[in-house]
């Protein structure tokens, strides 16, 4: 895969994490941010939110859009080059309870991966100890449960509950048990990569200079 | 069922169960009726018709409409059910591209879109037309399912043009290899080699055909195998020419020849042989009789499986790198893939599924089922939503509202006044005090352009199990033209001048509910009060025909509802007489020009629910 072999799997740890103030909304009570290692290529918007106490990664040219919620309380969360993670998504979850304090952190951490060119579309939600594996796509209000790996260049569709483990190169629509291989799609797969690319660029881009422009605004006020 | 108060059906005699219907008002429940039957039992037909609608029936509600569903029919003059109209096939247009195909298309197209509409074989979606690169002009081109992903690659077809798919499809079998074909070609060899075998003059030619061929080889590289419908064909025809050859050979073989008819020729010949030889008491050596012989050829339908066939569909099956039981097809796959459209409905694989081109949808008028008078009839374009005729039965008809006396504006949204009517909301029904008199506004509005003579009656109780009492106290009243109101309120004091009895205005609960008169009257409507006592329904009805035993019937769902059948009768005069066209129409059975509408059926008004 032309586009994928192209991206870096992991950055160097030399690198100058970026960390950006995330600005969470006024009805959540204000948490412990976690420690976090952004790459300077990553784009976290001021408005996603950010909860937890364990440490969350973002690989390089990795998106994150506004009001996406990445949760660190139950482990650590890693998300790989070249991922999106649309609006409302939540990454890491359950949500904690916003009136109660975080709990402390477990003592058996489970690790959340999100593989490297994955889209996660609105409202989808990843739960803590889920491994997606590269170039997944999970569609709006997907939700991948405690455990459960997707494999490679796996599509979940909308509103499919994934409670079980998944092999690479395949589609799950319906009830989330009604699934296929996808043999003879290597092809277009390598061009919806390479759109997703362009479009993760183009996002990334806008986001930037609109939350510039947020934060100029609110210091000029 | 779950019903929102008051509500309005209108029945139409039409069905069978409605005349069962009308035939059991006459002998109708036992314990209620028998007074009324024994003290007339002969009814003529005139007092049949007269019989009320009891809508609490088993089978009233296959003769109920809700007045929106019924169309009416000008040449009739008189309501239609979807049961009384036959619909008939304007246009056939495909639901994907809009693109609308001749009827004489239809048929040779597999009533499916000869274009490049496809759907998908795995979860029945639309399909696109890509590139194979995702972008670029130059091809090939591939079929994309994005929902499930499915793309035409996977059962290896790719095309060379954007444009025309489905006959590129045709011509392209699973795998890209150039597709069976769908008809048997019979090559010259064959066709000699046939008039060969069907030569009487050389019986020893035609001896050799029962015997297997010597190789296949020899035929093998000439013909093609066919595909499945064509080899049913190619098998049938072969047979077919089997059995007329045979039996003209041996026109006197009884096992041959005793399924066919007397009027064949074969059969005609035995029979004029029989008479033929009938004279002649010399014996007469019969010829051997010749045998038929099997399919030889794939030409002729033959197929002959490979030896590893049932192997390799094991391994298919159990190999975990294809995903074995995964990549079977389901029923519902299945299913979508028959029709003459080059589907494969036998496909055990998925592989072997063929994408289906998009079925044609048909935009449909309607017809009178007595007169054939058009009462429907859209467009036949496929973007237009519009319609050249369109008959509503609502056009016709008063609209009708029902509303408590003294309540709120609707009679569902709260009538809680504790003078009557005692309508109590709950749970979102209206619920009816037994045994306490309520009274109700029934609102009549005209669509019409003329003004309208109403009737309305209802027997004086309710028929069926529970007889509730009703009373309609103007049950004769007339309902304004529905004029412009311009004209209206300029001619206001005209119409005040001509007005009827009653108060007219458009406002409120100024009315008064008395006995024979209207209660309110405006522009193009009509209201008067109806009082309604309900009985009690929870008291046991018993059905034992032993005094000592006595059953206690439950109260079934929904027959705690107060419905009220009313005899609507409607007559008017057509006010747009003028033109010749109409002149016909016009005329009554005895030639004159009357211009009168008559129309009459019956109506069910849901009130309530009354409280157990």
């Amino acid at each position: 895969m032309a586009s994928s072999a192209s991206l870096p799997t992991s950055f160097s740890k030399e690198a100058q994490p970026r960390v950006e103030p995330a600005a969470g909304p006024s009805n959540v009570v204000p948490t412990t941010r976690p420690p976090l290692e952004v790459h300077p290529t990553a784009h976290l918007d001021p408005q996603a939110y950010i909860q937890g106490t364990s440490t969350i990664t973002l690989g390089p040219n990795v998106v994150i859009h506004p009001r996406a919620r990445l949760v660190s309380v139950h482990g650590p969360l890693t998300i790989r080059a070249g991922t999106v993670i649309l609006e409302r998504c939540v990454v890491g979850g359950p949500v904690p309870d916003p009136k109660e304090p975080l709990p402390p952190p477990p003592e058996a951490p489970v690790n959340t991966v999100v593989g490297q060119n994955v889209l996660l579309q609105a409202s989808a939600e990843v739960r803590a100890g889920a491994f997606l594996d590269e170039a997944c796509l999970i569609e709006p209000r997907a939700v991948i449960r405690r455990g459960v790996h997707i494999g490679k260049h796996t599509k979940v569709c909308a509103g499919c509950v994934v409670d079980r483990s998944v092999r690479d190169w395949t589609v799950l629509w319906g009830d989330g048990q009604t699934r296929r291989l996808r043999t003879g799609a290597i092809d277009p797969e390598d061009g919806r990569l390479k759109a997703l690319e362009i479009d993760r660029e183009s996002t990334a881009g806008l986001l930037t200079v609109a939350a510039a422009k947020a934060t100029l605004g609110k210091r000029r006020a | 069922m779950g019903l929102t108060f008051p509500y309005t059906y209108i029945s139409c005699p039409c069905s069978d169960g409605s005349k069962e219907i009308e035939e059991s008002r006459l002998r109708p429940a036992p314990l209620f009726h028998k007074k009324a039957l024994a003290e007339e039992p002969e009814e003529d037909d005139e007092e049949k018709e007269e019989a009320p609608f009891d809508a609490h029936h088993p089978r009233a509600s296959f003769s109920l409409f809700p007045p929106e569903h019924l169309l009416y029919c000008e040449e009739c003059r008189d309501l239609k059910c979807p049961r009384c109209s036959i619909e008939e096939q304007v246009s056939h247009f495909c639901t994907s591209c809009l693109f609308e195909t001749p009827a004489s298309a239809v048929r040779s197209e597999g009533n499916r879109c000869a274009r490049n509409c496809f759907n998908c074989p795995i979860c029945f979606s639309q399909l696109s037309v890509n590139n194979i690169n995702g972008a670029g002009k130059e091809g090939p081109w591939i079929l994309n399912c994005y929902y499930c992903m499915w793309t035409s690659l996977d059962i290896g077809i790719r095309f060379d043009r954007p444009t025309n798919i489905r006959a590129q499809l045709d011509r392209i079998a699973n795998g890209g290899k150039p597709k069976a074909p769908s008809k048997p070609t019979e090559t010259p060899d064959l066709a000699r080699r046939s008039s060969y075998l069907n030569h009487e003059s050389y019986p020893q030619l035609s001896a050799t055909t029962n015997n297997p061929p010597p190789t296949q080889q020899d035929d093998s590289p000439k013909e093609t195998p066919l595909d499945p419908a064509a080899r049913f064909t190619a098998l049938k025809a072969f047979y077919k020419n089997q059995l007329t050859t045979t039996t003209a050979a041996n026109p006197t073989h009884p096992s041959i020849s005793s399924d066919f008819s007397y009027s064949s020729p074969a059969s005609l010949n035995r029979i004029l042989n029989l008479y033929s030889t009938s004279g002649s008491f010399q014996p007469k050596r019969k010829p051997k009789p010749q045998l038929m012989r099997e399919a030889l050829y794939p030409s002729e339908g033959l197929l002959i499986p490979s030896p590893d066939a049932a192997t390799s569909t094991q391994t298919k099956l159990l190999s975990s790198p294809t995903g074995g039981f995964i990549n079977t097809t389901t029923l519902s796959q299945r299913h979508f893939q028959t029709g003459p459209a080059g589907g494969n409905p036998d496909a055990r694989f998925v592989d072997e599924l063929r994408p289906m081109p998009a079925p044609l949808t048909t935009k449909r008028a309607k017809r009178c089922k007595e007169c054939r008078h058009i009462l429907v009839k859209p467009e036949a374009k496929p973007t237009s939503t519009r319609h050249r005729i369109k008959l509503v039965a609502l056009s016709y008809i008063p609209h009708v509202s029902l509303r408590p006396l003294l309540g709120t504006s609707a009679a569902g949204g709260g009538a809680s006044t504790s003078s009557a009517p005692s309508a109590l909301l709950y749970g979102g029904d209206v619920i009816l005090e037994p045994a306490r008199p309520t009274q109700w506004i029934l609102k009549l509005t005209n669509p019409l352009f003329d003004a309208v003579r109403v009737s309305i009656a209802t027997p004086a109780v309710t028929p069926g199990k529970y007889g509730h009492r009703v009373t309609i106290l103007c049950p004769q009243f007339e309902i304004g033209a529905n004029s412009d109101v311009w004209e209206e309120a300029l001619g206001s004091k005209s119409s005040d001048a001509g007005g009827s009895a009653g108060k007219i205005s458009g406002s409120g609960n100024g009315g008064v509910a008395e006995a024979g008169k209207v209660y309110e009257k405006g522009r193009n409507w009509t209201s008067v009060a109806v009082e309604v006592v309900p009985v009690s329904i929870t008291q046991p009805i018993v059905e034992a025909a032993d005094k000592e035993e006595i059953q206690v019937r439950e109260v079934d769902e929904d027959e705690d509802v107060l419905e009220i059948p009313i005899r609507v009768r409607l007559d008017w005069r057509q006010g747009d007489l003028d033109d010749g066209a109409n002149k016909k129409a016009r005329l009554n059975e005895d030639g004159v020009e009357d211009g009168v509408r008559e129309l009459a059926y019956w109506m069910v008004l849901g009130v309530g629910r009354v409280k157990k």
